[in-house]
């Protein structure tokens, strides 16, 4: 019976520490695989393609906290991107681009929110509505050009991995504030582990689902902003890959995909750096991209079936 | 919990024995190593992995180089499914790496000017000494990019504007771009609806792809409307810089631009514009069999289809359908990206100044090879796409490496490059 108890808790401290350790690992193997020189350079390079994907996914963790699903925030990302390109293109001043940006991110936000409130339909179904609505926006608002261009001596000022830093730290800082230390955090994961009884304890699903996708319309507004600083040249297929990104982000940091009580703020930065570690890693053995393909999925339902050990059984009826 | 524990096990064993099964290319660097182990072996090797992939026996050159160590360069792709990246992959994995001391990684397929950079850093951080590119979303930013890595950066088959030239020429780290001009855009242009003009015919439909915002289809469609105005044809612009119509003289000229969407509905005014009675010729400034093959296969073959593509197995096809897809074909070749390799390893092997136009990044014009009809289309097929000899062989490009040839340098280099015709081809080999 202790035996049993013993294997129990190590059982449950390796799942709580898996995410962590596949990063330490993770690190180990891209050290060596690097012949253990790594410049400032390569992590540079880590750094500016962790940034964007660890911002919105931050945000998004709010929003799978509660179970609930978002597939359109790749296509968020590049409206609100679009339209910030077209604002500092007619202003010249990237404070109105970064304010864009934002407001329109928490605008196509709300928007889920609202209508997943209103008509009562799972936020899935209305993410997927949203995803061809703004398929059509990029498209709208390319008018017919293959690209949307941003001087780049506008933004290139902004192009340092101190400006980057800071905001990933700052918006992170707030998320896990928000998360951790107010009953926001808490009521979702609740919503998350079991929406009936937190409906009955008072708890309104449609008030929590408008913070969550508010907080995720900063991410997505702060993500469109570091995309066009990053790559001032936008596209039909700009940030398409967000979306699938920050899914697979999360839940290699640890956090399970229907959301709940083991929900973690730190999980998108644990799963940014694990998925760029890997994209860097891949390669350098000599993995072709389709292969690499592969690899990752077969590591996504290695994680995914690895984080639901032991947890599944426990889980309350819903 | 034990039979999922099971399933999983089962799982990753098949997964493992499946990608065993894919066949992990050896890294040319271990490829190397091994061929100074024991050279037979290695050249078994090199056979076997050629004969699986197109170029049956990659012809030893007469040069070597062996005492070089194996060199890593990325090359930026835009689509590793298209047909014309594929041969050039096919040129550089099973040929050139056969026969220099280099070794190809190559990106996944690039959409956008974000998957450009990440996929240069990449490169970058996998210890690549230069990068070619077939990627055309942010040149500048690319060229930027690799100036400060001070990794070598050459355009593989396209060219700068005259602009972006000016502002990127003194980059050390820019080796230069091999590949037509946009001038040699608009000739091909006119030169194709020329051709149709000359024998008479009187019934087009012309395609203009991209147009205004894709530069090379701009101006092969600007060549069309130039043979269509000599004829006596008044072109009038459409409004905001957007393509135009035609009219007078006699003929019937109908217009289409744009890309299909995801409604279907560009397919459907395909089949429509191309199901016009009397329609003769149809003229595309891109994409002719992709877009235009299967409605003319379908409504009337007898029409007469042109295009701007590459000599590569789906044009094969066109060409030899019964009956014949496609009438004329103005194309890129497989190994037409040989000199900018020559150009690239002399970068890499500290040797960049015999390939400097005046001290700066060289801009130099490649052109295309046309083929009219069936018969000519295999003749050049053949020729670009030989397993046993390419257009630009390892022993063509050496001279014109410096670790084999000390002489080597620009002006002869530019000479050699700019000799891109079926005619020059040819006589390098005689």
């Amino acid at each position: 019976m202790k035996w049993k108890h013993i294997c129990r808790k190590l059982q449950e401290n390796i799942v709580q520490l898996a995410p962590v350790l596949g990063l330490l690992i993770l690190s180990i193997i891209y050290y060596f695989a690097m012949d253990g020189q790594i410049s400032l350079y390569n992590l540079k390079v880590i750094l500016n393609q962790v940034v964007i994907v660890a911002i919105v996914a931050t945000g998004a963790t709010f929003i799978y906290s509660m179970g609930a699903f978002d597939i359109s925030l790749g296509a968020a990302t590049a409206v609100s991107a679009m339209c910030g390109a077209v604002a500092v293109n007619r202003t010249g001043s990237i404070a109105v681009m970064l304010l864009t940006c934002l407001g329109v991110g928490i605008v196509i936000g709300l928007f889920n929110s609202t209508l997943a409130a209103l008509f009562h339909l799972p936020v899935f179904v209305t993410t997927i509505a949203m995803l061809s609505i703004l398929g059509a926006l990029t498209e709208v608002i390319l008018n017919g050009q293959s690209q949307l261009e941003v001087a780049s001596e506008l933004v290139s000022g902004f192009d340092n991995i101190i400006v980057k830093l800071l905001i990933l730290i700052v918006f992170g800082v707030l998320c896990y504030s928000v998360f951790e230390l107010t009953p926001v955090g808490r009521m979702n994961k609740f919503l998350g582990s079991n929406p009936v009884s937190a409906k009955q304890t008072g708890i309104s699903s449609g008030k929590m689902s408008i913070i969550a996708f508010f907080i995720a319309g900063i991410g997505v507004g702060l993500g469109a902003f570091l995309t066009i600083v990053r790559a001032p040249v936008l596209g039909k297929t700009t940030a398409s890959s967000i979306g699938m990104d920050v899914l697979i982000a999360i839940v290699f940091g640890g956090m399970p995909i229907s959301g709940g009580a083991r929900s973690k703020i730190t999980a998108a930065m644990v799963g940014s750096i694990s998925i760029v570690l890997l994209n860097q890693i891949l390669p350098v053995f000599g993995f072709s991209s389709g292969i690499s393909q592969i690899v990752k999925a077969v590591m996504f339902l290695l994680v995914v079936f690895c984080a639901g050990l032991g947890f599944r059984d426990k889980t309350l009826p819903r | 919990m034990r039979k999922r524990v099971l399933a999983m096990l089962l799982c990753i064993t098949m997964t493992v024995g499946s990608l065993a099964g894919c066949g992990q290319q050896k890294p040319a660097e271990q490829a190397a190593e091994t061929s100074e182990a024991d050279a037979n072996e290695s050249a078994a090797a090199a056979e076997t992995t050629s004969e699986s992939d197109g170029y049956e026996a990659a012809a030893q050159a007469s040069f070597d180089l062996s005492s070089v160590d194996t060199i890593k360069l990325g090359v930026l792709i835009y689509d590793s499914t298209d047909a014309e990246v594929v041969a050039f992959k096919n040129y550089y994995q099973n040929y050139i790496a056969q026969n220099f001391p280099v070794e190809f990684v190559y990106s996944e397929g690039i959409a956008t000017a974000e998957e450009e950079v990440s996929a240069i850093e990449n490169f970058i951080n996998m210890n690549c000494k230069g990068i070619i590119s077939f990627s055309d979303q942010d040149r500048v930013a690319s060229i930027k990019l690799c100036e400060e890595a001070k990794v070598y950066y050459a355009v593989g088959a396209g060219t700068l504007s005259d602009e972006q030239y000016e502002e990127l020429k003194g980059y050390s780290y820019y080796v230069g771009s091999i590949g037509p001009s946009l001038e040699n855009e608009e000739v091909i242009g006119y030169d194709m609806a020329k051709h149709y003009i000359d024998a008479g015919y009187k019934n087009f439909l012309v395609y203009a792809g991209g147009y205004p915002y894709v530069d090379m289809h701009m101006k092969r469609t600007a060549g069309f409307i130039r043979a269509f105005e000599e004829a006596g044809v008044t072109y009038t612009p459409g409004d905001n810089g957007n393509f135009g119509t035609f009219a007078g003289d006699g003929y019937k000229i109908d217009t289409i631009d744009g890309f299909p969407d995801e409604a279907g509905a560009f397919f459907g005014t395909v089949g429509q514009k191309v199901g016009e009675p009397d329609l003769e010729v149809v003229l595309t400034a891109a994409l002719g069999v992709e877009l235009f093959g299967a409605s003319i296969a379908q409504i009337n073959p007898e029409i007469k289809l042109a295009t701007v593509a590459s000599y590569t197995d789906a044009y094969k096809e066109a060409f030899n359908a019964e009956p014949a897809q496609l009438d004329y074909l103005t194309g890129k070749y497989a190994s037409s990206i040989g000199p900018v390799f020559a150009a690239m390893f002399n970068a890499v092997t500290g040797n960049i100044d015999c390939v400097r136009d005046n001290g700066n990044a060289f801009r130099i014009d490649q052109g295309y090879w046309t083929a009219i009809g069936t018969e000519e289309f295999n003749t050049l097929f053949e020729i670009a796409n030989s397993t046993e000899k390419p257009a630009y062989t390892a022993d063509d490009l050496s001279p014109y490496i410096k670790l084999v040839n000390d002489a080597a340098n620009f002006a002869d280099f530019k000479a050699f490059a700019e000799a891109y015709t079926i005619e020059d081809i040819q006589a390098l080999h005689k």
